[in-house]
C-alpha cells in the first residue's frame, strides 16, 4: 500500500468516526458479555411502531397516552468477574430532518400551525424496583435537538450496583431480568398533548433505546 | 511516518468492525397524525319563527335574543361566519316564498323580499378581524331603535354561493378573510377549555340574536349591504312599495373553515 494510499484511508477513518454522532457508539472495554453473538440478551417485547392518531378534538384536550408501548427485558453476563457494569439511555432521531429540533413530516393536511418540535414527546420509564433515573416520571427532551439523550442507567461511577436490594438504586451490573425481573425489566409509557397551535399532518420521529458498556 | 499512517487506520478499521462488546440498540418509531377539527356546536333550535300578527311588531320588529348559540373547537386557526341563503324561489338574494296571504295583495305588493332584512348581533364581538376593510367587520353592534335608520349596519352576509369565504369587505363572526396570524384567524382552541375573564365569553362561545323590523308600510328599511346600499323595498322597487303578506322561509348557515 502506498504512503498516498494509506494517508486517504487514515483520513476517510477519521472522517468515519468524526461524523458518527449518534450517542450509541461502541465501548472501550469488554468485561460484558455480547448482547448480539454472546450471552447476554437486550430484548424489546413491543412492537417497534407506537402510533398517535388525533382524530377527535377531545385527543387534542386531553393528549393520548400509550402505557407500556415499550419493553426492555435485559440480560447481562459478565466476561471479567465484578468488572461489568453498563449504561442505558434513549436518544431521539428526526431522521436528519432540518431545523433538527423539529418532528419529521411526512404529509401537511392545513396550512396554519407551526410544526411540532422534538420536547413534545412525553416518555415515563418505570419498572417494579424503580431502577431507572427519574423512575415514574414523565420527562421530555428537554435539549429539543437531534440525538438528545434521557438516561435511564446513567454512566455510573464506582461502585458497581448489583440486584437484590429493590431500593431504586440504578442496578448496572450483571444479572438478568429471569431472576430479577424488576431491575432488570424496564417499561416505557409515551403520552403527547398536542395542543392547537401545531400544524396537521402526519409526523415522525425514531426513539433509540441503547445499551452499552461502561469501563 | 508511513508506519505509524497505517498502523492508526488498521486501530480505526479494528475499532469500527469489531465486536464481542456490550451494545445494542432497540427502536421504535413513533408517528403522530395530527388531523385537523373543526367542530361547530350549535346546542339552540334550528327553527327561528317571525310571527308578525300585531302592529306593535311591525312597528316595533321582533327580536329573538339569544336564538342561536355557537360552541367551537378546534385544531387550525380558523373563521367563522353566517350567510343567508334561499331556495332562490324569488331569485338569488330573495326569501323563498311559502304560501301568499290575501290572494296576493295589491298591485304594489312585493314577494321579493331580500335576505338582508334579517339583522344578527353577536356576543363577544369578533377577535380577529385587524385587516377587514368593511363598514362592519361583524355582527357586534347593537340593533339600532325601531325608529333609527340604520341601512345594512345589523343585515346578514347573504350569498348564493354560501360555501364560499366572504370577502374582506364583509362581515364575519370570528376571524376574517386573510392569513396574518393573530390577525386574520383565530387560533386553535377549544369552548370546553377556555379560560375568559369574568363577565365574558370566550373567543369559543358566541350567542346570536336575531331581528326582523318590517316598519309600516313593511318595507324593511334598514336592509342592506354592508357598503351601505339600501335594499328595502322602496330603494329597490320604488315608492309605494311594501311587503306582500305571507310565509316567507330563509336558511342561515354558520359556516367554521380553517382560516384562509
Amino acid at each position: 500500500m502506498s504512503f498516498y494510499k494509506a494517508r486517504i484511508l487514515f483520513l476517510l477513518l477519521l472522517i468515519t468516526r468524526l461524523t458518527y454522532s449518534q450517542p450509541c457508539t461502541n465501548p472501550a472495554t469488554s468485561n460484558c458479555a455480547d448482547a448480539i453473538a454472546g450471552t447476554s440478551q437486550f430484548l424489546m417485547s413491543t412492537p417497534g411502531n407506537a402510533d398517535f392518531e388525533f382524530n377527535d378534538m377531545q385527543k387534542y384536550v386531553s393528549g393520548i397516552t400509550l402505557s407500556g408501548a415499550t419493553q426492555l427485558r435485559l440480560k447481562i453476563d459478565e466476561q471479567i468477574v465484578g468488572q461489568c457494569k453498563w449504561r442505558l439511555m434513549m436518544y431521539i432521531d428526526n431522521n436528519g430532518y432540518l431545523p433538527n429540533n423539529e418532528w419529521e413530516p411526512l404529509n401537511f393536511y392545513g396550512s396554519s400551525g407551526t410544526v411540532p418540535e422534538l420536547n413534545l414527546i412525553q416518555v415515563k420509564v418505570y419498572n417494579g424496583c424503580g431502577t431507572p433515573l427519574n423512575s415514574g416520571v414523565y420527562q421530555i427532551f428537554a435539549g429539543n435537538i437531534q440525538y438528545d439523550i434521557l438516561e435511564i442507567i446513567p454512566p455510573l461511577p464506582d461502585p458497581i450496583n448489583l440486584p437484590g436490594s429493590c431500593d431504586g438504586t440504578n442496578i448496572n451490573g450483571a444479572g438478568s431480568y429471569l431472576s430479577d425481573y424488576n431491575e432488570y425489566n424496564f417499561n416505557i409509557d409515551y403520552r403527547i398533548i398536542p395542543g392547537y397551535s401545531t400544524r396537521t399532518g402526519t409526523y415522525q420521529i425514531k426513539i433509540n433505546f441503547c445499551l452499552v458498556e461502561i469501563p | 511516518m508511513k508506519k505509524i499512517i497505517l498502523i492508526f487506520s488498521f486501530l480505526g478499521m479494528f475499532s469500527a468492525f469489531s465486536f464481542g462488546q456490550l451494545i445494542d440498540e432497540k427502536n421504535v418509531t413513533v408517528t403522530m397524525d395530527l388531523q385537523p377539527i373543526l367542530q361547530l356546536n350549535m346546542t339552540t333550535s334550528d327553527q327561528v319563527d317571525f310571527v308578525f300578527d300585531d302592529i306593535r311588531d311591525y312597528y316595533g320588529g321582533i327580536i329573538r335574543y339569544a336564538a342561536t348559540i355557537l360552541k367551537v373547537s378546534s385544531s387550525v386557526s380558523w373563521d367563522l361566519y353566517a350567510v343567508g341563503t334561499s331556495q332562490g324561489n324569488n331569485g338569488v338574494g330573495f326569501w323563498d316564498q311559502q304560501m301568499t296571504y290575501s290572494g296576493g295583495g295589491g298591485a304594489n305588493a312585493i314577494s321579493a323580499l331580500p335576505l338582508s332584512l334579517l339583522e344578527l348581533h353577536q356576543y363577544e364581538p369578533n377577535q380577529y378581524d385587524a385587516n377587514a376593510t368593511g363598514a362592519q367587520t361583524d355582527y357586534s353592534t347593537a340593533f339600532s331603535p325601531a325608529s333609527a335608520l340604520a341601512v345594512g349596519v345589523s343585515s346578514i352576509y347573504y350569498s348564493g354561493a354560501p360555501y364560499t369565504a366572504p370577502l374582506a369587505t364583509e362581515k364575519y363572526i370570528q376571524g376574517h378573510k386573510g392569513t396574518v396570524a393573530g390577525q386574520d384567524g383565530a387560533p386553535g382552541g377549544s369552548y370546553l377549555i377556555a379560560n375568559p375573564p369574568a363577565g365574558t365569553f370566550s373567543d369559543y362561545y358566541f350567542t346570536i340574536d336575531y331581528r326582523i323590523l318590517p316598519g309600516l308600510p313593511a318595507i324593511f328599511k334598514n336592509a342592506g349591504t354592508n357598503a351601505g346600499a339600501a335594499e328595502d323595498l322602496v330603494s329597490v322597487n320604488g315608492a309605494g312599495a311594501y311587503a306582500n303578506p305571507g310565509v316567507y322561509t330563509m336558511n342561515v348557515k354558520y359556516v367554521l373553515l380553517e382560516d384562509q
